[in-house]
């Protein structure tokens, strides 16, 4: 997941070089492309970034080092900001109304 | 393979924006679909291309152009198999306003969608729960909800292409997608504005949208199914149901088709000035022998005892369309 985020960070660099070869403005769909790029960057760095942070395993989200889920630390909603070209990630508390977490067991 | 894609680029932006052919030459896998191959054009050569496509899976009907001159998703054809001397070509589709190379205006697409009104109008109180529709009833309506509103057929429609007033096929075939609901209960409504100028009665049946539907919904079908339903309904006739009703009782009574008396009875016997208009072709016609002897000196088919047969037995079956009918019916009662 760190050789993930270190390449993420180095396309993020090359992108930010990137230039955008065909200038019309009807249709433009090298334009649209290369927008969308630069958000899935940003997408697939918080995804990282946040996975890193999150020191336990739940759900989709497995971390093979610690496959424990831990709701001790961790039944917390993870935040990612936009700083300075990268993601600041936080967590906020988690509100639980009627369903009660629970492990999800086959 | 070696394989060129002729494709018609257009640039409302360019010096001279006159469409025209550019010849693309890629390599292509066996396995490549038109889309495929353009979007190897796009992402390799040249990234100006403009081509709308999404799921590349013949779902979200986004990529219907015309490859080698007829409506298809690009997605759905194959390109091995669309290949004349290695090349296919691949052009916007017709009767829409091209915006730039394939990609065209769906706003005639979607405003003759809009005019069907493509949404249930029951009647009656609302029920507490759920409207509920009888498996069997919704059957006849599996084709035309298959419609992914791709455009195809409005693309290749000959009439749309000589008069944007009709409806077409999608609109048509959506529309008749309400008329066979029954839980829809606008049927009076809706089946009088089809029977109006512009409507079920302004399909020539040609096919085409029938051959390029993408998903079986053979629109056509659904148009002929729409003028059963007009008819059954006692809608005021028209020249397209006179037509039709002249057509039957001339088969029925000679064994074979009376044409002129299917002129004089479609355009109605008291419209004077089209019959007028129509006078010194008939008797140029006449004149060269060539006007079929009509009304009264139309002879009977031998065998045409048999031809009357089957149009009595043909009374007796039962309608694919009489679940509708009924409905129509009892909207009318
Ligand atoms: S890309 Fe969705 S139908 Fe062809």
């Amino acid at each position: 997941m760190a050789a993930a985020h270190d390449k993420i960070k180095e396309l993020k660099e090359r992108y930010a070089k990137l230039p955008v070869a065909h200038k019309g403005a009807v249709y433009n769909t090298d334009l649209i492309f290369h927008i969308e790029l630069g958000y899935m960057l940003d997408a697939a760095e918080t995804i990282c970034a946040s996975g890193l942070v999150r020191k336990e395993s739940r759900g989709a989200h497995y971390r093979r080092d610690i496959p424990q889920r831990n709701d001790e630390e961790w039944l917390r909603h993870t935040t990612a900001v936009l700083e300075d070209g990268a993601a600041r990630i936080g967590t906020l508390p988690v509100t639980i109304t009627e369903w009660q977490p629970e492990a999800r067991v086959y | 393979m070696q394989v060129t894609l002729n494709v018609k680029r257009y640039d409302p932006e360019a010096a001279d924006p006159t469409a025209c052919f550019e010849e693309f030459r890629i390599e292509a896998e066996s396995h490549f679909t038109v889309l495929d191959g353009l979007i190897k054009v796009r992402e390799e050569v040249d990234p100006s291309l403009a081509v709308r496509c999404s799921c590349r899976a013949s779902i979200c009907g986004s990529c219907a152009m015309r490859v080698n001159g007829h409506a298809a998703l690009a997605c759905k054809t194959k390109l091995s198999t669309s290949l004349h001397d290695g090349a296919v070509s691949v052009e916007p589709m017709g009767n829409q306003r091209v915006v730039k190379d394939l990609v065209t205006d769906a706003s005639l697409f979607w405003g003759k969608i809009r005019a069907v009104e493509p949404f249930l109008q029951p009647k009656g109180p609302e029920p507490e729960e759920e409207y509920i529709a009888s498996n069997d009833a919704m059957l006849n309506l599996i084709t035309p909800m298959g419609c992914i509103m791709c455009g195809a057929c409005v693309s290749d429609c000959t009439v749309l292409e000589v008069d944007k007033n009709f409806l077409g096929p999608a609109a048509l075939a959506k529309a008749y997608r309400f008329v066979g609901d029954p839980r829809d209960e606008a049927d009076a409504d809706r089946l009088s504005t089809l029977n109006e100028y512009g409507g079920a009665w302004d399909c020539t049946r040609c096919y085409e949208c029938v051959q390029v539907c993408p998903k079986g919904v053979a629109p056509m079908d659904r148009i002929m199914e729409l003028r059963e339903a007009i008819q059954r309904a006692g809608l005021p006739s028209t020249i397209g149901s006179r037509h039709v009703d002249s057509f039957a009782r001339s088969v029925a009574r000679s064994g074979w088709l009376d044409e002129t008396l299917l002129a004089v009875e479609s355009w109605g016997k008291f419209n004077v000035p089209k019959l007028m208009a129509s006078a010194p072709v008939g008797i140029r016609a006449l004149v060269r022998g060539k006007l079929p002897k009509g009304g009264p000196l139309h002879h009977k088919r031998p065998g045409a005892k048999n031809v009357e047969r089957i149009f009595r037995r043909l009374e007796h079956a039962p309608s694919t369309l009489a679940a509708v009918a009924s409905k129509s019916g009892s909207a009318h009662d």
